[in-house]
């Protein structure tokens, strides 16, 4: 049996909102990503994205449903669905008082890396992302493009399986956002399994193997964007979203109203 | 939000890498924090000898003005000439010391009004037996004259206190006329042929059996453990608030949080930093302290010259060890519920306050380990570290008392570890209670509410006019625990007939209530003298405030109107009214039971009537919760404290220290309550005993 | 105009500040809920104290009392906290005990030393007790005063016997009587702990709103949506200087009036029998503007001097380690300012803010020396007027203004003359 390295049963994550009371932020959601394939999760904000992908991650535990990474599941085995995937966010910043090579070497050691090999893994990131210049350099000193690429470098340390990036590009700049892009492609060509959010619809169209249509916390449809543009009969994928999005709105106004 | 309980909760020490790379980025991060190593190591360093020569400079300035000051007097009244030979002598005898000369004689024709203008720092006013009797009778100087001297002249010392030269000159001349007089009275036995020299009947000496060390060892036990306690929070507080709060405010907690390190070790590598962080710090103090010492920069002062051996010092470092865990922990833990690095500085000089106090125990004087405070996590230590320096160790005890601090470390480091898993700590986000406002909130606000409400009764209590009992407790209960409830249930827009619990009960509840309030009363009574073993309080103190609350001059129908009807029916709205209701949802009901009854002690400010208030609070919330509504408790409340008020104007004794009493009301009290409980309606809208997991149920696996 | 531009911007920053949390609990809700938690604390672990004392039971052991002396033993007891012994052992066992704790006392009667034997059934005692131990200190004391009496009461039996009448043996009695009011008490106790207790409250609700006025806007990123406003800097600055200045002055009231209203609880133990004239006891109302005065004087200084260090920060903790050092400097005077005997002259009254600490000692205290009072005045208003052009000096700066300065004002003036030296 070929167990997908992501996969989601019915997640669903029920908080409290400040306008709309009990709001399930995701409901439902059922997903799968496969090895050497980027998933992208398409979706405005607020619409569920980053709240997924936290569960993924287990920093937010689910209110209900499943999730596996690498067969590890996320309320059984948080650790180890750690230990197998990148994590990368506009929200996860690096401390400021060390070095890149610190942050790398500290990065390995807590996503347990065998400990004799952190300092060639270490050396090796160092000269793929070219930060030998500053790699003795405290972060807090860095500019915001070599922050990055320090980042990146921290996602991949322990070379995990499955990476997953929450929006990743939306405070770059254009270059730094195609170095970006051309990264992750490079990693789908290694074989990892990405899961890759965005609001941003060529992003997604230029990147994404399948992509995930996200509103309101639930999935409206999956596909690869040749399967979207069947099934919908329109070609851009910006008018797709729309199409997908506006068609439930009635029902999601309605369902607000009962609320 | 709902939270089920994580596997990692319990704290384990295990040094996984994790936890080592944590630590090292801890202590390299703090390092390199340049601005932060100044203010909580070189500052200090600096500062503490700055803050000892400073007051001992201050010291001596005292002492030498102290020897430098002269004391203006004059003699007035009849007997003046005697008074002023008096004074003469006292000058002329004890001449030797300079310091004894300093009375200078100041002529004046009115010494009162020289006095006050501060023309003489004091003088003497000489009276007749019959003078004093008639100064006596005035009544304005409430004295007293012990009946030895009845029918002796009286020398009235005046004086102004407010003047230092003369409040300490009065003090003076007071010692030095006692001193003359035993004189004058030695040689008055000797004239009329007593034996011996006075001097030399019954002469008594003591004698210390105690060793030096011994005496330093409980000098410096009295205030080492406060030293240490200051040391350590100044340098780890900068530490703890740094590394969760300013994670979060950073955006590195995600970051953390999604590496395949679990909760327990990223919440061990950071303690283990605080500790170290804590502990490095005590000690470049305590070296500080010790080479200015050594150069002599600072005065020794007593408590110093204690020999510390190997054994002492490694004994003195484990004992301590659980303080600094614990220390470190209470830290992290503030850090952790922080949103962000200025949240966590707001509550932390509550925090250090807090964690002070109890260093204070050693002070105590007469406090001996082998007591309740032994439970007592850090003062415990305290007391075992003093006992340990005067070399008297009761081992068990300390060995309780260790274990008690480290008990409750683990404790607040588990408390860490789930604060880790609290979504709404680490995302930040608001909650929906605080936006909407309303009952919700009330709930999540309630011990805010009373916190304050509790410091305004302070106040209230504090600046009342005590002349009519009537009046005050008119406003300090009736007025204050009535506008409570009233302006909570309008600001959080609550049901009154809910947070009031105004539902009518069963009819058998009723016949419970009558039979219980008694039996209760005789309980509580028992109670307090209970914990007059544990906490012995001033009989003064009682006596006292019973002559307050049961003046004579008041009828007994109005004490009975105003000490139990109107506190019965007011205090009952404000806790069991609006407290439990807001407290409802927050634990089970022995929880509510225990927590609504003490907080309701806490509101008997006077330590002694705290445990038996207390008691009593259990028993009515105890009520409240069976039958669903306040009346019951309004009524046994009343009954309560009439029948005290009744009893007490009556000058009953009950109870006394039978056992048969602290049995039969027991039995009886349990009756009362089967009766309760058969005719029960449960309170409403409790929390259920499991965690409702209607979402997880829905599962589709 | 301007005036009503600053007006705009003041209000903003007080209302902004009054629904900051933080800014409330430092400002407003500590002066007010500290004296009834303080003060109920200490009563609490007062009465525990006595409780425990009162309660304790000195275990006293008698070695060779004469018979003669049997009624000693019969006061002891008398006491009711003294529990006592005969010690038939060696006494040295006896000191033993009393060195490890497991007796009190040892008290050991002997023969009247050479020369006092002529009074029969005279004795000398000596009093083994163990100075580290509380208890054992505690029961010397009991001991030694129930000694004392029996003594004294023997000889007052035995000047009856001499005939000494009763009046000689009197001689005279004496009797003390402090001629200052209640009031004129209050008043010099609250001299010595208000002027401090302002001192600190000043500061402490300044710190908060200082670094809330500066690093807070930067945090907020605000910072450049307020220099972009059509207002000159310059009345930025003031307003948020005066935003900080009236939070310190109005910590160091609210202090006031808490401290006035948990006054009657401090002073009961001070003025005893005579709790009702308390009523009246407090700060004089006359000298209320000369306070009033004094905090603001306070507020304004503090707040220029907080705002110089923490116009550099970037972000709260930065700004918080800025102040804590001026924070410091600020206070510590205080701590000298409480001893009554300095006085307030006038190369003090040079002195700032020990001045006003001083002022305002003198003010409660009842009389304000005209000279010095004007020296403090001047002195703290050439202070701030030095503390805010030095602030607007440093404003000037491009750098400072848009957050991009590194370092704090120590690493800016060592560049600006650094800079200047080398222009010239």
């Amino acid at each position: 049996m070929n167990k997908p390295p992501v996969r989601t049963q019915g997640l669903t994550k029920v908080f409290y909102d400040d306008n709309r009371g009990e709001v399930r932020a995701v409901d439902q959601v059922d997903l799968t990503c496969q090895k050497g394939e980027i998933l992208g999760l398409l979706g405005a904000n607020g619409a569920g994205k980053t709240t997924t992908l936290r569960m993924l991650s287990t920093v937010l535990q689910p209110t209900a449903g499943r999730a596996w990474v690498m067969g590890h599941e996320v309320r059984d085995e948080p650790e180890r669905v750690r230990g197998s995937l990148g994590f990368y966010s506009a929200s996860t910043a690096l401390y400021p008082k060390i070095t890149p090579r610190e942050t790398l070497r500290f990065f390995a050691r807590m996503n347990r890396y065998p400990s004799d090999q952190v300092d060639d893994r270490v050396e090796e990131l160092v000269r793929r992302f070219r930060i030998q210049d500053y790699a003795d350099t405290r972060v807090e000193k860095l500019s915001s493009g070599m922050k990055q690429k320090v980042s990146i470098a921290r996602t991949v340390v322990h070379d995990p399986p499955v990476l997953i990036f929450d929006e990743p590009t939306v405070a770059l700049d254009v270059l730094n956002a195609i170095e970006l892009r051309q990264f992750i492609s490079q990693l789908r060509g290694e074989g990892k399994a990405i899961l890759f959010s965005t609001h941003i619809m060529s992003e997604a169209e230029q990147l994404c193997d399948r992509i995930a249509i996200i509103h309101h916390g639930e999935i409206l449809a999956t596909g690869t964007l040749d399967e979207l543009r069947e099934t919908t009969g329109l070609h851009y994928l910006e008018e797709i979203f729309v199409r997908y999005a506006q068609v439930d709105d009635p029902v999601q106004a309605a369902r607000e109203n009962l609320r | 939000m709902k939270w089920t309980p994580p596997r990692e909760s319990v704290p384990t020490l295990r040094l996984t890498p994790a936890v080592r790379a944590i630590f090292g980025l801890e202590i390299r991060s703090l390092l390199r924090d340049v601005r932060t190593v100044l203010i909580s190591v070189v500052l200090p360093v600096l500062l503490l000898p700055a803050l000892f020569l400073a007051s001992s400079w201050m010291e001596d300035q005292r002492v030498e003005r102290e020897e430098a000051r002269t004391y203006r007097f004059a003699v007035t009244g009849a007997d003046s000439a005697f008074a002023a030979s008096l004074m003469d002598q006292i000058a002329a005898e004890s001449g030797e010391e300079a310091t004894d000369r300093r009375f200078l004689p100041v002529r004046t024709d009115d010494a009162r009004a020289a006095l006050e203008r501060a023309l003489l720092d004091l003088y003497v006013e000489t009276l007749t037996p019959q003078e004093w009797e008639a100064v006596e009778a005035a009544d304005t100087l409430n004295l007293e004259m012990p009946d030895q001297y009845a029918g002796a002249r009286v020398f009235l010392i005046r004086f102004h206190s407010s003047r230092t030269a003369s409040r300490e000159g009065a003090d003076r001349l007071r010692e030095h006329l006692a001193e003359v007089r035993t004189a004058r009275r030695d040689s008055m036995l000797v004239a009329a042929g007593f034996p011996v020299d006075p001097e030399m009947v019954a002469v008594v000496e003591a004698r210390n059996v105690a060793t030096d060390q011994a005496v330093q060892g409980a000098r410096l036990g009295r205030f080492l453990t406060l030293i240490l306690m200051g040391l350590m929070l100044l340098g780890a507080s900068a530490v703890a608030t740094d590394t969760l709060a300013g994670e979060k405010e950073r955006g590195t907690l995600t970051t953390l949080l999604t590496t395949a390190a679990s909760r327990t070790e990223i919440i061990t590598g950071k303690l283990l930093a605080i500790v170290a962080v804590a502990l490095a710090i005590a000690l470049i103090q305590i070296l500080n302290l010790w080479v200015y010492l050594g150069l002599g920069i600072i005065d020794a002062g007593a408590g110093f010259a204690v020999t510390v051996t190997p054994t002492l010092a490694l004994s003195l470092f484990v004992l301590f060890l659980p303080v600094v865990a614990l220390t470190s922990g209470v830290l992290l833990l503030t850090s952790a519920h922080a949103r962000s690095y200025k949240e966590a500085q707001l509550v932390l000089p509550a925090v250090i306050l807090g964690m002070s106090l109890p260093t204070l125990a050693p002070f105590l004087p007469d406090l001996s380990l082998r007591s309740a405070i032994m439970l007592v996590p850090i003062a415990n230590v305290a007391v075992g570290v003093r006992d340990l320096l005067i070399g008297q160790v009761h081992g068990p005890s300390l060995l309780v008392a260790w274990l008690v601090t480290g008990a409750a470390a683990t404790w607040v480091t588990a408390r860490c570890i789930r604060a880790l898993h609290d979504e709404e700590l680490i995302t930040g986000d608001t909650s929906r209670e605080e936006f909407l406002g309303g009952p919700d909130l009330f709930r999540k606000r309630v011990i805010r509410w009373f916190i304050v409400l509790w410091a305004v009764k302070v106040l209230v209590d504090f600046n009342l006019p005590v002349d009519d009992l009537r009046v005050a407790v008119l406003v300090s209960v009736g007025i204050v625990f009535l506008a409570f409830p009233l302006i909570v249930i309008w600001h959080f827009r609550l049901d009154p007939k809910k947070a009031l619990a105004l539902r009518m009960p069963r009819p058998g509840v009723w016949l419970g209530v009558l039979l219980g309030a008694p039996a209760g009363l005789v309980a509580a009574n028992f109670a307090f003298q209970l914990m007059d073993f544990v906490l012995p309080v001033p009989t003064e103190l009682v006596e006292n405030f019973g002559q307050v609350l049961m003046p004579e001059t008041i009828p007994v129908w109005q004490l009975v109107l105003f000490l139990a009807l109107v506190p019965g029916i007011v205090e009952e709205l404000t806790f069991r009214g609006v407290l439990l209701h807001g407290l409802r949802r927050r634990f089970g009901p022995v929880g509510l039971a225990l927590v609504v009854g003490i907080i309701f002690g806490f509101f008997h400010f006077q330590i002694f009537r705290i445990p038996a208030t207390a008691l009593l609070g259990v028993i009515l919330t105890a009520v409240t919760l069976l039958s669903g509504s306040i009346f019951p408790a309004i009524l046994w409340h009343t009954l309560n404290n009439g029948l005290a008020v009744y009893l007490g104007a009556r000058g009953v004794e009950f109870g006394g220290e039978s056992w048969w009493w602290a049995v039969g009301s027991v039995l009886l009290l349990a009756l009362a309550f089967w009766i309760i409980w058969r005719s029960r309606t449960p309170y409403p809208d409790l929390r259920s005993p499991q965690p409702d997991r209607d979402l997880d149920d829905r599962d589709p696996d | 105009m301007a005036l009503r531009q600053i007006w705009t911007l003041y209000v903003h920053e007080v209302r902004s500040a009054l629904r900051e949390r933080s800014i409330l609990v430092g400002s407003i809700l500590i002066p007010l809920v500290m004296y009834p938690a303080l003060l109920w604390a200490g009563f609490a672990g007062l009465s525990f104290v006595q409780g425990q004392a009162d309660r304790l039971t000195s275990r006293v052991a008698v070695h060779g009392l004469p018979d003669a002396h049997r009624s000693l033993v019969d006061s002891l007891e008398a006491n009711g906290r003294i529990s006592v012994t005969e010690w038939d052992d060696d006494p040295a066992t006896g000191r033993e005990r009393v060195a490890t704790g497991g007796l009190d006392l040892l008290v050991q009667f002997r023969e009247a030393s050479e020369g006092a034997t002529a009074l029969d059934d005279n004795f000398r005692v000596t009093i083994y007790y163990n100075a580290a131990q509380d208890r054992s200190r505690s029961a010397r004391s009991r001991v030694e005063s129930t000694i004392d009496s029996y003594r004294r009461n023997w000889i007052n039996v035995a000047r009856q016997d001499l005939a000494i009448p009763d009046p000689v043996w009197a001689d005279f009695a004496m009797a003390r009587d402090d001629v200052a009011t209640i009031e004129e008490s209050t008043r010099f106790l609250l001299a010595m702990i208000v002027p401090f207790l302002t001192l600190i409250m000043v500061a402490l609700a300044a710190f908060y709103p200082a670094i809330d006025a500066t690093a807070g806007e930067r945090e907020r990123s605000t910072w450049e949506t307020l220099m972009t406003l059509a207002v000159p800097r310059s009345h930025v600055a003031t307003a948020k200087y005066l935003y900080v200045a009236t939070f310190g002055a109005m910590g160091g009231l609210l202090n006031l009036v808490a401290l006035t209203l948990s006054l009657r609880w401090i002073l009961q133990p001070l003025a005893g029998a005579d709790a009702q004239e308390l009523a009246q006891a407090g700060i004089p109302l006359s000298t209320l503007p000369v306070i009033a005065l004094g905090t603001a004087l306070l507020g304004l200084f503090v707040a220029a001097g907080m705002l110089v260090f923490a116009i550099f920060a970037r972000n709260f903790k930065e700004g918080q380690s800025m102040i804590t050092p001026f924070y410091l400097v600020v206070i510590l005077p205080a701590i000298f300012v409480q001893s009554p005997d300095i006085e307030f002259s006038t190369g003090l009254a040079l002195l700032p803010v020990v001045n006003v600490a001083l002022l305002l000692r003198e003010a409660i205290m009842g009389s304000v020396p005209v000279l010095p009072a004007l020296i403090t005045l001047v002195s703290m208003a050439a202070c701030v007027a030095v503390a805010v052009i030095f602030a607007q000096w440093v404003m000037r700066n491009e750098e400072v203004l848009l957050g991009a300065s590194e370092g704090g004002l120590w690493s800016f003036l060592k560049r600006r003359i650094g800079n200047g030296r080398a222009a010239t």
